[in-house]
């Protein structure tokens, strides 16, 4: 009794202010007796319902955790000494506030979610902060008014924030904080905890006064209730001592957990009933109602209980947990239970997580070993049978009880079952090393099988339709004998068929009569109307051992083989293997749930698909679309394979029963768990080449030109099982296609070329529900200078200039051109018009007169006459001379390639030919190079300017000799006509030149026209060297220059001359 | 040869000899004209009036060096008396016109020279002013048209010439623009529809030579 009276201590300084949590006192008042004997463990009730997960400091979460809560976009919220941590179902992260904004403390000591999804903090020195649409706003205590240490806050639904303080009790309201006082009915001077139930009712544990409500000095304070409408706070009548918790229950009552003189007090929704739960609890500090009802109690060390149904308080516990076996902590100071259902409690070592599994532990007699080989059998009266393979036990499972022990014990131990047929929950064939047995209630008698064979096992029992009882017997000849019992009637079917001489350990009777055998060597043989017939490979099997055979409520005989499942369609098999999505290469179990769907046990997992999608596999191979279970869901072993023994079992009830290498597994097809919650998508971290950008406010997230590397950090809020959430992602501007399913919650990109771009990561929660919304991020890659629509824009621009002043350079050239021909015309007419009016107009007018003067001269004076009319012939034959000089200038050569110089040769021979001189000069051409042909318009020029100075030499030079030189090289043609005469004087150079007479200034100005030049040189008496260079792109015809370039873009002007 | 007391004095200008040789075969029997002197260009022609002092000048209005219009005007400064009759191939109210500013007494066509020359050198020489009926029509009909100015005369030539209005605005030392003006001008005054007729026009009224 010292220990009591340490305890009492304890608790009178707790009183006295120095709330100490006092550990020992549970483990004192748990030896004391207080637990009744009916919380005895009962390991047959503990069905493994929950997979557990704990993290600790190790994984990231530094305890005690104080408080529990998840937001809206789904993060679980964790209240620590050491601060706020966010957790996402993987990592934990310490989390601050954006830049700018500070927490007002370390230690976080309460939570509470607001109804508009802002989150409530309350810290250990009495500040509380307000984290809402991504801004923290602080509420610091006010000087000399201390708050203490926030135990709990709770939201009325009017926005209203309750706040129960280590030294206040108040609410903040419309953002002020307002204690609440003596004029509300609230006396005490702080509070332990306050909750707001459905109603609003707002439910306060006093601190520090019991409103006289008894006079028992352990229980100073009470429970006050502000009714919804009410403006003042009521007693409850209750008395109470240290309240670590006011829960709501899901029918409404409200339940205070009391510690010291451990009870729970509950208060009835409606009538205020109170009662009071005593010596049902050891230490209660902490409770939790989920969603099935059951009720989650955390004690103060010594871990976690669980009851089946909060209404009935005195059922049986059906679960324990405690600190030695995983979980973080025996303190249990936190309790939550999250959106998915699961489970949440925070210890003083860290967090742990309960979730629903689909599967759970058959939970197994002593003898029964898990490692053994079970066989399955299950008859239409729900009863399980199970068989051991290697230790020749049997056990029937009916109604969550064994019924039986061990096998019968007539039959020595070292024997093997290998087979057995079950009838009904009483009576079964067994087939083993002992031959063939049959048992009823438990009395076995062993059968002698036809001509007393002996000395081999029987491998396989089946019955056929018409009540015959097949089995598969291994002689002592080491012959397989397919026998059938009949009547009474035994036939060896070795004896008069040709059945494959393997081992048959399959046997199946179906529906309709036939019998199927399953050979070890992959072959299946089929008895139906007398006779056998063989399947094989060929026809579609595996080839692999024959494990299973099995009829579905359609009359489709499937087999499970090593290496897939084959179905028969009356003719052949068609056959599926892991490459169409089954688990794994051998299939050891086939069997409808009855619900629609075909389970499939493989070497890794079992795979629940829709018997449509496995239908539209079987049509055309593909994909089967489905669940596979494995130890996220509860299954800690795999199916059990090797041995064609039945695997699988379904009973009547709708539970189907797995036989793994760890013991039977059960689930109940019926009411399968199913996370529906798809899951809350976050990006959490967008870096650029390092630089995080997330936070920036920017709506649209404008990149620098040429960013390298992009990283998008995102997760799924889906808390049961995180390992199996999957995610999708694509950054449209880029991804043609959303990617496959993966599990990284990280994506990068390089090299991004500029644009817009929406980045979307889409997730599904462990049992496939996908959100498709998802998440997103807008963000725009700006291009450097070149990479700018301006800049493109400018380069069209430039190029349109460029080619727009090209164009206008050309128009210019043609319309050079043009006037170039327009004002050679005009000089033409001009010239031709001079001529006529100098030459032939003005010889013609002399003649007319002198014909005149001869007629006014006839018939009297006839002799003067005729000299008149002889005068006037000369003159006539004067005026036809000039008229031919008139016409040989217009005349134009003809372009050819050789032309140039023959033309000049045959002007210079017509020349010399006028000058009729008596010492004719001496004329040659020479031309250099090989003649090209050339520019039919710059031909003619060049010809004219040829004969010009020809003409100029012949008549004006007195040269002796005369002297032509073409030079045709690359990239310069040039005309050379030299003489040996007397030269020009310069005067007449000048003089012509002023005069605009064709001649010198004429030719020179030819030679610029077609874009040549030319020099005159002349000495007196030294002779005359006119020089004519034109370039090779101007003057050749096939210049390639102009081929290739000017040509194509420029048109040819039309020739005029 | 002539027995005339008091024959008329005749100077005769014209770069052709033929053509002098026809007008003097022409007039060879008429005892009452006498050719006193030959010039091939308007600078002979000054210097033989000078030399003769003619009592009729037939001057050719295309002669090279001083053309005809600037003899006459030059004669007609020194000798206000003088009686000059223009010999041109071509009409045209314009040159007319001017032939008849410059003081010519007389304008002929040399396509009239055989039936009219001895008339019309009468009739000067009496005192009379002659020109043929149609020139004179023809200069009526432009009595009332806008002259060109001496700015829009020389870009007419110009344009003659061949030249662009570029080209002629360097060498008139203006600017293209006003070059365009004087085209618009010239072509509106001469009823020109474009810058070819326009010189035709000009050619054929004597407003440009060639």
């Amino acid at each position: 009794m010292g220990l009591v009276s340490q305890t009492l201590r304890t608790v009178a300084q707790a009183l006295l202010g120095l709330r100490l949590r006092v550990t020992l006192s549970c483990a004192v008042l748990f030896s004391l007796g207080l637990v009744p004997a009916s919380f005895a463990l009962n390991p047959q009730e503990l069905m493994g319902q929950f997979t557990h997960t704990s993290w600790t400091a190790k994984e990231g979460i530094p305890g005690p955790v104080r408080a529990i809560a998840q937001s809206s976009d789904g993060y679980l919220w964790l209240a620590t000494e050491a601060g706020l941590y966010r957790f996402d179902g993987v990592h934990f992260v310490a989390w601050k506030p954006r830049e700018g904004e500070e927490l007002p403390g370390s230690g976080v000591t309460s939570l509470c979610l607001g109804h508009d999804g802002s989150l409530w903090i309350g810290f250990r020195n009495g500040a509380i902060s307000r984290f809402s649409n991504g801004h923290l706003h602080n509420f610091l205590p006010a000087p000399g008014s201390p708050r203490g240490k926030i135990l709990s806050m709770a939201e009325d639904g009017d926005g209203v924030i309750w706040v129960a303080g280590q030294y206040a009790f108040g609410r903040i309201e419309n953002g002020e904080w307002r204690r609440t006082g003596a004029d509300e009915g609230y006396v005490a001077p702080a509070a332990q905890w306050v909750t707001v139930d459905r109603w609003r009712n707002v439910w306060v544990a006093t601190d520090g006064y019991n409103f006289g409500s008894t006079s028992y000095t352990l229980r100073r304070n009470t429970v006050l209730v502000l009714r919804k409408g009410e403006h003042r706070f009521a007693p409850t009548g209750a008395a109470v001592s240290y309240v670590p918790q006011i829960a709501e229950a899901p029918d409404g009552s409200i339940w205070i957990t009391e510690q010291i003189e451990p009870r729970i007090i509950r208060i009835a929704a409606g009538t205020g009933r109170m009662d009071s739960l005593k010596g049902n609890f050891i230490w209660p500090p902490r409770v939790l109602f989920d969603r099935d009802n059951s009720v989650w109690v955390g004690l103060d060390g010594g871990g976690l209980r669980r009851f089946s149904d909060f209404r009935h308080p005195d059922a049986p516990m059906i679960d324990k947990f405690v600190p030695g076996e995983g979980l973080s902590g025996g303190v249990i100071y936190s309790s939550f239970e999250d959106r998915e259902g699961n489970v949440w409690f925070g210890t003083e070592g860290g967090l742990d997580r309960f979730s629903e599994n689909k599967l759970m532990l058959l939970p197994a007699p002593e003898s029964f070993h898990p490692g053994n080989h079970m066989g399955l059998n299950s008859t239409a009266d729900g009863t399980l049978w199970m068989y051991e393979y290697a230790n020749a036990g049997i056990y029937r499972y009916r109604a969550e009880k064994f019924s039986a022990g061990k096998w019968p014990a007539n039959v020595p131990s070292g024997r093997r079952i290998l087979s057995i047929y079950a009838e009904d929950g009483r009576t079964a064939w067994l087939g083993g090393d002992f031959g063939l047995a049959h048992v009823v209630d438990g009395k076995i008698s062993f059968l002698p099988i036809a001509d007393n064979l002996t000395g081999g096992p029987v491998e396989a029992i089946a019955k056929a339709a018409d009540g015959s009882l097949w089995i598969s017997f291994w002689a002592a000849d080491s012959v397989e004998r397919p026998m059938r019992l009949r009547h009474g009637v035994w036939t060896d079917f070795r004896k008069s068929s040709a059945l494959p001489k393997y081992r048959c350990r399959v046997l199946h009777g179906d529906s309709a009569g036939r019998m199927w055998l399953g050979y070890e060597d992959g072959e299946v043989a089929v008895y139906e109307n007398g006779s056998f017939h063989v399947y094989s490979s060929k026809d579609g099997l595996t080839g692999g051992q024959i494990n299973t055979i099995y009829e579905d409520s359609n009359r489709h005989t499937w087999i499970g083989s090593d290496g897939g499942v084959s179905r028969f369609d009356g003719g052949r098999f068609v056959t599926l293997t892991a490459k169409n999505g089954l688990p794994g290469r051998s299939i050891a179990g086939v069997l409808e749930d009855g619900e629609g769907f075909v389970w499939l046990t493989g070497s890794t997992g079992i795979l629940r698909a829709h018997a449509s999608e496995l239908n539209k596999a079987f049509d055309s191979p593909a994909y089967v679309k489905g669940t596979l279970l494995d130890a996220g869901d509860g299954l800690r072993a795999m199916p059990r394979q090797g041995e064609p023994l039945p695997t699988m079992a379904r009973t009547p009830d709708g539970r189907l029963w797995f036989s793994t290498t760890n013991g039977v597994f059960m689930l109940d097809a019926r009411h399968l768990p199913q996370n529906l919650v798809p899951p809350p998508v976050a990006i959490e971290e967008f870096r650029v080449d390092g630089r995080s950008l997330l936070e920036t406010d920017a709506v649209n997230k404008l990149l620098r030109p040429k960013a390298k590397i992009l990283r998008f950090d995102y997760t799924a809020l889906s808390l049961t099982a995180p390992e199996r959430v999957r995610f999708r992602y694509r950054l449209e501007g880029f991804d043609p296609e959303w990617s496959a399913p993966v599990t990284s919650r990280q994506a990068m990109y390089t090299n991004l070329p500029p644009r817009d771009y929406r980045f979307r990561v889409i997730a599904c929660n462990n049992d496939g529900v996908w959100n498709e919304a998802g998440a997103s991020l807008k963000f725009t890659i700006l291009p450097t200078f070149y990479q700018t629509t301006w800049f493109f824009l400018i380069c069209v621009a430039a190029v349109g200039c460029l080619t727009w002043v090209a164009y206008r350079r050309h128009l210019r050239q043609v319309s050079a051109r043009l006037s170039l021909i327009f004002k050679e015309r005009l000089s033409e007419r001009t010239r031709i018009a001079r001529e006529l009016h100098d030459t032939l107009l003005q010889s013609f007018q002399g003649l007319i007169l002198h014909f005149q003067r001869a007629r006014n001269l006839l018939p009297e004076r006839a002799s003067e006459a005729i000299q008149m009319l002889d005068r006037a012939l000369d003159g006539a034959e004067q005026a036809v001379v000039e008229g031919r000089d008139a016409i040989h200038d217009l005349r134009s050569p003809v372009p050819a390639a050789h032309g140039l110089a023959e033309e000049i040769t045959s002007l210079g021979e017509e020349l010399i030919a006028k000058d009729g001189n008596k010492d004719p000069v001496q004329f040659r051409v020479v031309v250099e190079g090989s003649a090209q042909t050339l520019h039919p318009n710059v031909h003619i020029e060049i010809f004219r300017i040829a004969r010009e100075g020809l003409r100029n030499a012949f008549n004006h030079s007195h040269a002796r000799r005369i002297e032509t030189e073409i030079a045709y090289s690359n990239n310069l043609f040039r005309l050379r006509i030299r003489d040996d005469g007397k030269g020009i004087d310069p005067d007449v150079r000048n003089r012509a030149k002023r005069i605009g007479h064709w001649g010198l200034a004429g030719m020179r100005e030819r030679a610029q026209r077609v874009g040549g030049e030319l020099e005159v040189w002349s000495e007196p008496g030294a002779g005359t060297e006119v020089d004519l260079r034109i370039p090779a792109s101007i003057v050749y015809e096939t210049s390639s220059i102009r081929r290739n370039h000017f040509w194509l873009f420029w048109k040819k002007p039309k020739e005029r001359s | 040869m002539n027995n005339t007391p008091n024959p008329i004095r005749i100077l005769l200008a014209d770069d052709h000899p033929m053509l002098r040789q026809g007008i003097q075969a022409l007039a060879a029997d008429e005892r009452d004209m006498q050719f006193v002197a030959e010039a091939s260009n308007g600078r002979e022609a000054i210097e033989q009036f000078r030399k003769h002092r003619p009592d009729i000048t037939l001057m050719d209005l295309e002669m090279p060096d001083v053309n005809g219009i600037d003899a006459t005007i030059a004669i007609r400064n020194e000798f206000p008396a003088a009686r000059i009759i223009i010999l041109t191939t071509y009409a045209g109210d314009v040159r007319i016109s001017r032939a008849l500013k410059a003081g010519a007494r007389g304008y002929l066509l040399k396509s009239l020279l055989r039936k009219e020359l001895l008339d019309t050198i009468r009739a000067v020489h009496s005192g009379q002013k002659r020109i043929p009926a149609d020139l004179a029509t023809q200069v009526a009909d432009h009595v009332a048209d806008d002259t060109l100015t001496p700015r829009e005369i020389e870009v007419l030539r110009a344009i003659a010439a061949g030249n662009a209005n570029k080209l002629i605005a360097d060498k008139l030392s203006i600017t293209e623009e006003t070059v365009k003006g004087h085209v618009k001008n010239i072509l509106s005054k001469l009823g020109a529809n474009d810058r070819t007729h326009a010189v035709t026009i000009g050619l054929k009224r004597g407003i440009i030579e060639l």
